[in-house]
């Protein structure tokens, strides 16, 4: 979190994660796509040239002002391949809520638990953990023949019983309410984090 | 317990108005003496925190500072490599007609110039230096202040904040 109040901006950082070809890239594109374009800056995509993330992609999204106030959601996704490590490491740096985009086809289930291991290590180090951070999973390629049931994905990987939401990234579907929530869930957490239920009012 | 101030990364800055009028004279401060394209003061994360631009640079400054972040938190995993115990002080980029330098402020802040190649470099240097040293009290004062977080974060916000989010995003499915 930033806040820049000789401009009232506050700036929030969402980074999407998971393994490699999971959808993380599409759901940015995706919301590049539809969103209102006053609301959008450009996307930036750091690519090979076979469309994989090397570094990151990232879009700025703004919902107008709000109470006085102008709300900025930075949006960033990780590269899932493996050896990227160092990277993903990087841009969780400042990170104030979570996407984790998992793979629906059954033989992806090692690679998105071992990803959410490598999350949870990564946020460790920076003085942080899964269980007591803003974060949803979503289930992604609901469309393919091979994907998973979702009550074997919650019992896989949902073990913080986080909200989660089913999608079909190049369809669009399930890509806004992920965002949405989490954006809920960022600013929640910072309320509770700072207690804010116990002060009557403010401002 | 995840703690506000236990955190390792340089989250929940605050920059108050004062300081950011105080920040912005000094790059106008550096503009003047150099002639420079663009200068960004930017945070660890990427977020621009005062800009001065010339009106010839036609670019998206958002997207700048935060390639300029990135690439200075690389940096930082190069130097480490290398052996040095923090980050470079200064990354230059030479172009045919454009240099861009990143130099460092403090941990949670640097510096990006970009100008033209007829601007001895040894010039940027210096009048960098020099802007760093004023620039380094007045970012100092702008850490974590819990109360002010707490006020622009209340209940207000937080309605108004979720209802904004429906409407824009639902407008996007039309
Ligand atoms: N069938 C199907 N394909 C999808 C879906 N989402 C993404 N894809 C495809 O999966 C491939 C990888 O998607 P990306 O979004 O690039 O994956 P990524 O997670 O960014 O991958 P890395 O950048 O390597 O980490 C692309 O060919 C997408 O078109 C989906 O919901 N259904
Ligand atoms: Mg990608």
């Amino acid at each position: 979190m930033f806040i820049h109040w000789g401009l009232r901006e506050i700036h929030l950082k969402i980074v999407y994660y998971g393994p490699g070809l999971s959808g993380k890239t599409e759901n940015l594109r995706y919301i590049y796509n539809r969103i209102d374009p006053k609301l959008k800056g450009d996307l930036v995509m750091l690519k090979s040239r076979e469309d994989r993330t090397i570094f990151f992609d990232f879009l700025q999204l703004e919902i107008g002002h709000i109470d006085g106030k102008k709300p900025k959601f930075n949006l960033y996704t990780v590269p899932g391949q493996v050896h990227y490590d160092l990277t993903r490491k990087i841009l969780l740096n400042s990170v104030d809520g979570l996407v984790f985009v998992a793979d629906s086809q059954k033989e992806m289930m090692d690679s998105n638990l071992d990803t959410i291991l490598d999350l949870e290590e990564n946020l460790i180090e920076n003085g942080k953990t899964l269980e007591n951070f803003p974060w949803v999973l979503q289930y992604n390629k609901r469309d393919l023949p091979s994907a998973e049931p979702i009550a074997e994905m919650e019992k896989k990987l949902n073990f913080f019983n986080v909200p989660f939401f089913e999608a079909v990234a190049t369809q669009g579907q399930g890509i806004f309410p992920t965002l949405k929530e989490v954006i809920k869930m960022v600013v929640a957490h910072i309320r509770t984090r700072l207690g804010e239920e116990n002060k009557v009012k403010s401002l | 317990m995840e703690m506000l101030n236990h955190s390792k990364d340089a989250s929940n800055q605050i920059l108050t108005r004062t300081q950011f009028e105080k920040i912005t004279d000094c790059l106008s401060g550096l503009a003047e003496k150099l002639r420079v394209s663009m200068i960004l003061l930017v945070n660890s994360s990427g977020q621009i925190v005062a800009e001065r631009v010339s009106s010839s640079w036609q670019g998206d400054s958002t997207v700048l500072s935060t390639l300029t972040a990135s690439s200075y938190a690389a940096s930082k995993e190069m130097a480490r490599l290398l052996g040095e115990v923090s980050n470079f002080q200064m990354v230059l980029y030479e172009g045919h007609h454009q240099n861009m330098m990143m130099a460092k402020i403090n941990a949670d802040f640097f510096l990006a110039v970009a100008f033209e190649k007829g601007v001895a470099i040894g010039m940027v240097r210096l009048f960098t230096k020099k802007t760093i040293e004023q620039l380094l009290p007045i970012l100092h004062q702008g850490k974590e202040d819990r109360d002010e977080i707490k006020k622009i974060f209340d209940h207000e916000f937080q309605n108004l904040l979720g209802d904004a989010l429906d409407r824009s995003f639902k407008e996007s499915l039309e």
